[in-house]
């Protein structure tokens, strides 16, 4: 290789370097960092990542269900969605993960508290505050959302103590005939009309707010499950991509968790959380004792990191700098 | 030649640096467009962030309130009302913590744009689309720019055959804040309708 050519060569190897192919890890974590994301950072970086101390798990299905989708149809998305984040390859071996079902919850409250706890999937109308009339007015949860995964964790350690995933169910009642949600078959779902909107993949959201559940932020790989589809319509946020399993395999790597494991919560099993003991109705303005003890993501450090990318930037900006000086300076010489 | 050859590589390489930087997306929220934002808004401020409270509700989850002192009231403030407060859900109280991907996130001292809708009979004002109804006030090299925090958030949006698609929201890149205010006083005396996104 020519010394002229020498420069260029070693910008172009530095481009193409700092370009992560598409298996290299590129998922954040979520962190207990509450301060503003400043930046154009894809991740928080700074802050305690989430994780699970006994990833054994278990979760439950509130028996009312959705009114746009029966609870067995309801069941087989949601199972099927654990069992692919569960199911997961790394390297030959499961992460040390386990999902186990509890059956149906009667619980349509994020909560976490030490009296028993479960960490509940509910379809929520009013969506909102759930102690409020329908026809309140109660924007607690943000009426433009589909879904939102509640996490209770730790102030300082990340170590979470509860998920419970809440999903909109009287989202666009009024333009979705069929209801938002359904189980798509594999081709995708139909795709409806401007005036008439088709249903989204029940699956594919659950997936995604799964991740959520055990800690993973998003990624900025577009095939991930953990990144936006650019069509919603189909259901390819069932199908974990090389950067989702990264994530699964890097925080949970292959243990020794098995399905006997004792996937009971923290403070114990409590399948209903809207009766006391005496099985009397929990009041909306009593909620259970807060233990004493107790976002934003993180990027994996992993192949070409994004919390790498502001010094990637400026380097190859000053390699290519470097480049274009050389060659004038030799033709002074 | 060569010096072209350089451009030309130099170029690539500020190119293939800017796709490592693409913006992150999360949790799944229908995205709006600034016509929107402003339509969905009792009240649009622009103010700095005092601070922030959380607190638990009755039910037992966790509210923070951010206390914002007012610059400028773009709509729905009172003439005597120097201070707003707004809410988000989660929170930290002692070593426990409830966290919900998506709620914006305020550090004391920012100055922000918000826009937000009056809760019920139980919360107060709230961000509208979550962290879409935020906008962070910056100043880079002496110029005054907005981006709009989009932490934790994927935005989706209907598409003309009425299936989610990836939306860029309200505002996909920074803007100038006086651009940026100008656009919204606009929208706010025009009524703010339509559904042009």
């Amino acid at each position: 290789m020519s010394s002229r050519a020498f420069p260029s060569a070693v910008l172009v190897f530095a481009v193409f370097a700092c370009i992560p192919p598409s298996d290299v890890a590129a998922y954040c974590r979520m962190t207990t960092e509450t301060q503003a994301q400043v930046g154009d950072a894809p991740c928080v970086e700074t802050g305690a990542p989430f994780f699970w101390k006994n990833p054994c798990l278990s979760y439950a299905i509130d028996e009312r269900g959705s009114r746009w989708m029966t609870n067995e149809e309801i069941e087989e998305a949601v199972d099927l969605a654990f069992e692919t984040w569960e199911n997961v390859d790394c390297g030959g071996l499961p992460p040390n993960l386990i999902f186990t079902s509890n059956g149906p919850s009667t619980c349509r409250r994020p909560e976490f508290n030490n009296n028993g706890n479960v960490n509940t999937i509910a379809f929520l109308d009013p969506w909102g505050n759930p102690c409020a009339d329908r026809n309140d007015i109660d924007y607690r949860y943000e009426p433009f959302a589909l879904a939102v995964t509640v996490v209770w964790r730790n102030g300082s350690s990340g170590e979470v103590f509860d998920a419970d995933i809440m999903v909109n169910d009287q989202l666009a009642s009024s333009v979705n005939a069929g209801g938002p949600y359904a189980n798509c078959p594999d081709t995708g779902c139909p795709p409806g009309s401007a005036g008439s909107p088709g249903p989204s993949d029940l699956r594919s959201i659950v997936t995604h707010e799964i991740g959520h559940f055990i800690g993973i932020g998003h990624s900025n790989i577009e095939d991930a499950t953990m990144y936006a589809k650019t069509e919603q319509t189909s259901v390819s946020n069932r199908t974990l991509a090389q950067d989702d399993i990264n994530a699964v395999c890097d925080i949970y790597p292959p243990g020794n968790l098995d399905q006997f494991c004792d996937a009971t919560p923290l403070g114990g099993l409590e399948l209903n959380c809207e009766t006391d003991e005496f099985g009397e109705p929990v009041a909306c303005d009593e909620p259970g004792s807060i233990p004493a003890n107790g976002g934003g993501c993180r990027c994996s450090a992993a192949g070409g990191a994004p919390s790498d990318v502001p010094w990637a930037t400026v380097l190859l900006v000053l390699i290519g700098l470097a480049a274009m000086r050389r060659p004038s300076r030799r033709r002074h010489t | 030649m060569l010096r072209l050859k350089s451009l030309f590589v130099l170029v690539g390489s500020i190119l293939g640096a800017l796709l490592l930087v693409s913006p992150a997306q999360g949790s799944i929220v229908q995205a709006l467009a600034l016509n929107e934002l402003v339509l969905h808004a009792d009240q649009i401020v622009l103010g700095r962030v005092l601070f922030s409270e959380t607190f638990q509700y009755p039910d037992g989850q966790f509210g923070t309130w951010h206390r914002i002192q007012i610059e400028e009231d773009i709509r729905g403030t009172s003439a005597d009302e120097r201070e707003v407060i707004v809410e988000t859900l989660g929170g930290r109280i002692g070593d426990l913590a409830m966290h919900v991907e998506g709620e914006p996130a305020f550090s004391v001292g920012e100055r922000v744009i918000l826009f937000m809708r009056r809760g019920g009979p139980y919360t107060a004002s709230r961000p509208v689309g979550m962290g879409q109804g935020v906008m962070r006030v910056r100043t880079e090299q002496g110029t005054e720019t907005v981006t709009q925090s989009r932490e934790g958030m994927l935005l989706m949006r209907r598409n003309g055959r009425g299936g989610w698609q990836k939306s860029v929201g309200a505002l996909p890149t920074k803007e100038r804040l006086d651009a940026f205010l100008s656009k919204v006083r606009f929208l706010v005396q025009d009524g703010a309708g339509g559904d042009d996104e």
